[in-house]
């Protein structure tokens, strides 16, 4: 978050909408001032115990990266000092009588039930790289069949062996495939035992081995640190490892979104 | 702990911006009705950086660096063994994705991070 130096005024009598990152306990609302979203400031609207972390806007948001980035701030702050439900990027009520009414009311229970589960944990992110020339090499030594359709494509012109070549690419994309997969079982079993809960991610690239997000209780962080140190110790230069957090429980927050009837209120 | 703790790269927050998106914006509560980005936001939202879908690009590329190991390792004597120690990689900073970078315009100028994963899966979200 920036610090009060480019703070952007506020109209005396503002009416526009409200922007909001994200719900937490009232008691663990902090008590330093924070700016957000357009260097305005992060007000706490309270019903009942619960609190939403908001910001006056002027509409719909826009999805500059200067937003995307406070957005994710706000929220990384907020959750260095209590249990945080984060909301999806670019939700705006009209009034702060609409976000207590439609957040905190209607879906209390939803909240209440999350903020109860997600009590004490925060998510780490683990990304698995390979390098790539160390796995081509480990499937070259390992596959014999491989190793021979190389020597017969390498060196020759390509237009003589095109068709060799894609197979010998198939082969080698599904081999890696493969080892893809073994590896990340057994990351994932390793760091699923110091973990809660973990969902999974789509690698993004061709040297991704794993994308996984890791539910963990903070008390349980160092330790998931050192498993993640013990991984990358065995790996060696094969495979780099990742971790970003901790974060606010991005992943773990999926709800069936069931608000309370306004009219059974 | 010396030891160990200099192996793991640690990132306390997402290095770049892509990794912060794919939190953002994929995932978190979601309010529908209430989900509002202005016209500048939503063509952002509509970027879709996929994985490497496998084709036959991605087959000749894996052949033409297969036969390029293979010959290095034949004609150097290297062994898997030599590679693991060092000898003959490629840098781990090698940037393979740049291209994703100028799929996505200005957007990310400010990224000065050289960053292996620079996909993220955002898929086309309906803004409000």
């Amino acid at each position: 978050m920036t610090s009060q130096d480019d703070a952007a005024p506020i109209p005396a009598s503002f009416d526009g909408a409200r922007y909001v990152y994200g719900v937490l306990a009232s008691e663990e609302v902090p008590k330093r001032e924070a700016r957000g979203l357009l260097g305005r400031a992060v007000r706490f609207l309270h019903r009942d115990g619960l609190a939403a972390a908001v910001t006056d806007v002027d509409g719909p948001v826009p999805g500059r990266r200067e937003d995307l980035l406070a957005h994710f701030r706000v929220l990384e702050e907020l959750a260095g000092g209590a249990t945080v439900l984060p909301l999806r990027f670019g939700t705006v009520f009209d009034s702060d009588d609409e976000v207590v009414l439609e957040l905190l009311v209607r879906r209390r229970a939803l909240l209440d039930r999350l903020l109860s589960e997600l009590h004490g944990m925060v998510e780490l992110s683990v990304r698995a790289l390979y390098e790539r020339d160390l796995v081509l090499a480990e499937i070259l030594a390992e596959r014999r069949d491989i190793r021979r359709l190389s020597e017969r494509t390498r060196g020759l012109p390509e237009e003589a062996v095109y068709f060799d070549r894609i197979r010998l690419g198939e082969l080698v994309a599904e081999a890696l495939e493969g080892k893809r997969e073994r590896d990340a079982e057994d990351l994932i079993a390793r760091l699923a035992r110091v973990a809660v809960a973990v969902e999974r991610g789509t690698p993004a690239t061709e040297r991704g081995v794993l994308s996984a997000s890791f539910l963990v209780s903070r008390d349980r962080v160092p330790a998931f640190e050192d498993v993640v140190g013990s991984l990358q110790s065995e790996m060696g230069k094969r495979m780099q490892l990742r971790v970003t957090g901790p974060l606010p429980p991005y992943s773990f927050v999926s709800i069936i979104d069931d608000p309370v009837p306004a009219g059974d209120l | 702990m010396g030891a160990r703790q200099s192996e793991l790269a640690r990132a306390p927050r997402p290095s770049n911006l892509a990794e912060v998106l794919d939190l953002i914006l994929d995932k978190g509560i979601v309010i529908d009705a209430y989900v509002r980005v202005s016209a500048i936001g939503i063509e952002l939202l509509t970027i879709d950086a996929r994985i490497v879908v496998a084709s036959v690009d991605t087959y000749l590329r894996f052949a033409e660096a297969v036969n390029r190991l293979d010959l290095e390792q034949t004609q150097n004597s290297m062994t898997l063994e030599d590679l693991q120690k060092g000898k003959g990689r490629e840098e781990m900073t090698e940037s393979g994705t740049k291209g994703f970078l100028e799929g996505v315009g200005d957007f990310f100028k400010g990224d000065k991070d050289s960053e292996e994963e620079q996909s993220t899966s955002t898929d086309g979200r309906r803004g409000g």
